[in-house]
């Protein structure tokens, strides 16, 4: 056994944390929340079950009702599936942040020496991982019900992928709410009343022409009907136009107002 | 056992400093403070305690929860090696302190230096030089033991091997090899202090701060943990540990700062504190010195110190 000696001045240490120290130290947070997936996969449950349950709620209840029959409602309804999930999807970032920083594991991330956004950076990256599986299993859905997009698979992956960076931007609003409410419920609980009307008052999973005037001018204006209808223009067209651009610069927007709010309400936290 | 060599060679996150280097500004007089209590642990340290810079020094510190003055100027003075015991009943502050000065908090006011680096200022240096064992497992709980631990070990820079290898050994050090791929909702309670306190070794830092790590424990699982804790400062290490149990700080502690409501109400060591007033146990200090007795049976406090102050 050989004992430490005393330090007698104090000792000399570098202060700063360097990009690469940084980004080790993101991509360890990640493996962890993917550690977490894995022994817990029950935290999918709800990113799963969603776009099961709903494609088939949807298609077989309204699909003959909405379009006719349930093949021709399907072009119309796994794009406005595909919207409501990343969204869905997006709200678990900011309720398993809030779980997370409730955690005693946390204060010992937050006494190490280590870059302090990593915890928040790993969180971010791995959630990808819950978002293709949703994307995924939507399409999956879709296929087995008979949907197979007329753009082809280029478009189909593109459309992956606008959500999916969807899902990614919106999940900044979320982990701000996660940083400053209290408890995980208040967090979901939230989230899912500024949803449920955000995805329903779209032109999700009805026509909009069928809509009362009223909600009509909402629907218009809502960024989920932009993303909606440019995912129905990729699919089922191949075509890439204006509602795909506003959805762009609406998901650039959400960044640019969340992401520095989430690091400011993150670094007083952290 | 694990050797601890030098204290900071083999943390790769930039600790590259070795423990004489001077010219950094040195907490300067910081000596003269030779371990009083001249207590069991202090081997190897205690002859040069006189030049050593002071492990935690700190002056005036506050903090408050709303109207809730939870730390009421509190000063300390810690020497390195030994166990310096902060002893005070339920919601003295001991918590809101120990968060102090391992960088988790602000304090409103007053100022708290680890090594010689101010606690808010120079985070980021004191954060290499601490372990941290909090009061509520500070842990993974959807994670095996050893990925809690190579986890621990990669965000200190360990590379995959090692960080490998430093799990096993801790576990095994800490007699946890048996359960070392189980999740830890199949730990005791023992188990997961053992784990806690394993979780703070990885960096070898020379300074740990133990947060009631007895509290909740069987008597013979109290006594390994006291096993632990004496080794860990036979090996050079810094302790400071809070406790509600009197007889803890009696037995482990070389000094102890008694406090109460935010406040130290009496500092020395044991032998010291009970002769003071004629006193036959701390807990009649405490009496004379509060009006009130510390009782680590009441009900533990309510209040979640992870939940996030307003
Ligand atoms: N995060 C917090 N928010 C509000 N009040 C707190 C918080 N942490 C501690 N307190 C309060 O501050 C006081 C001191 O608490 P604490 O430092 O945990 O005491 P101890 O660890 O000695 O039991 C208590 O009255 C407690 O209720
Ligand atoms: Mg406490």
């Amino acid at each position: 056994m050989t004992t430490m000696t005393p330090i007698a001045t104090r000792p000399v240490i570098s202060k700063h944390i360097g990009l690469g120290t940084t980004l080790r130290n993101t991509l360890t947070m990640a493996y962890r929340a993917l550690l977490k997936i894995k022994h817990t996969p029950d935290q999918l449950v709800d990113v799963m079950l969603q776009p099961i349950l709903f494609t088939l709620m949807f298609a077989f209840i309204f699909g003959g009702a909405i379009a006719g029959s349930m093949g021709d409602y399907l072009p119309t309804l796994i794009p406005g599936i595909l919207a409501q999930t990343v969204i869905m999807a997006s709200v678990t970032t900011g309720v398993s942040m809030r779980e997370d920083m409730e955690k005693g594991v946390f204060n010992r991330f937050k006494s190490l020496p280590i870059a302090r956004i990593a915890p928040l950076a790993g969180a971010l990256i791995t959630d990808f991982v819950r978002y293709a599986i949703a994307i995924s299993l939507t399409f999956l859905m879709g296929f087995i019900l008979g949907y197979f997009p007329a753009a082809g698979a280029l478009w189909i992956l593109g459309a992956g992928l606008l959500a999916m960076l969807t899902a990614w931007c919106m999940s900044w609003i979320f982990a701000w709410l996660g940083l400053i409410m209290r408890t995980a419920q208040s967090v979901s609980g939230l989230s899912m009343m500024i949803l449920m009307p955000l995805t329903f008052l779209s032109n999700a999973f009805v026509p909009v022409d069928t809509l009362p005037w009223f909600l009509q001018g909402f629907v218009g204006v809502n960024p989920v009907s932009h993303l909606v209808a440019a995912m129905r223009e990729m699919l089922n067209f191949g075509i890439i136009g204006a509602d795909f651009w506003w959805t762009l610069v609406g998901l650039a927007a959400i960044v640019a107002i969340f992401a520095p709010l989430t690091l400011r309400a993150y670094k007083r936290t952290a | 056992m694990k050797q601890q060599a030098a204290v900071f060679s083999n943390s790769a996150s930039g600790v590259g400093g070795n423990a004489n280097a001077s010219g950094v500004g040195s907490a300067g007089g910081a000596g003269g403070n030779a371990n009083a209590g001249g207590a069991s642990g202090a081997s190897g340290v205690g002859g040069n305690a006189g030049n050593a810079v002071l492990a935690i020094e700190a002056q005036g510190l506050k903090k408050a929860f709303k109207d809730n003055q939870a730390v009421d100027g509190i000063d300390l003075k810690v020497t390195q090696g030994g166990i310096y015991g902060i002893l005070g009943p339920n919601g003295a502050g001991k918590t809101t302190t120990i968060n102090i000065l391992a960088t988790l908090m602000r304090p409103d006011a007053g100022t708290a230096q680890v090594f010689g680096y101010d606690v808010v200022r120079e985070a980021q240096q004191v954060r290499q030089l601490i372990g941290l064992t909090g009061q509520f497992a500070s842990v993974d709980e959807n994670l095996t033991a050893t990925e809690n631990l190579v986890i621990f070990g990669r965000l200190l820079g360990l590379s995959r091997a090692a960080a490998k290898s430093k799990a096993a050994a801790l576990l095994e050090e800490f007699a946890l090899s048996e359960a070392a791929r189980r999740p830890l909702s199949n730990f005791s309670g023992g188990m997961r202090r053992r784990l806690d306190l394993a979780a703070s070794l990885i960096a070898q830092p020379p300074l740990i701060f133990l947060d009631e790590p007895t509290t909740g424990l069987d008597p013979r699982t109290r006594n390994q943990m006291w096993e632990t804790i004496r080794r860990l400062v036979r090996e050079g290490s810094t302790i400071l540990l809070t406790t509600q149990y009197l007889d803890e700080a009696d037995q482990l502690a070389d000094r102890i700062a008694l406090i109460d409501h935010g406040r130290v109400v009496a500092e020395d060591t044991p032998s010291n504190l009970k002769a003071s007033i004629g006193a036959k146990t701390l807990d009649e200090v405490f009496l004379a010195l509060t009006g009130n007795a510390i009782d680590p049976l009441c009900p533990l406090d309510p209040v979640n110190p992870f939940e996030q102050a307003a």
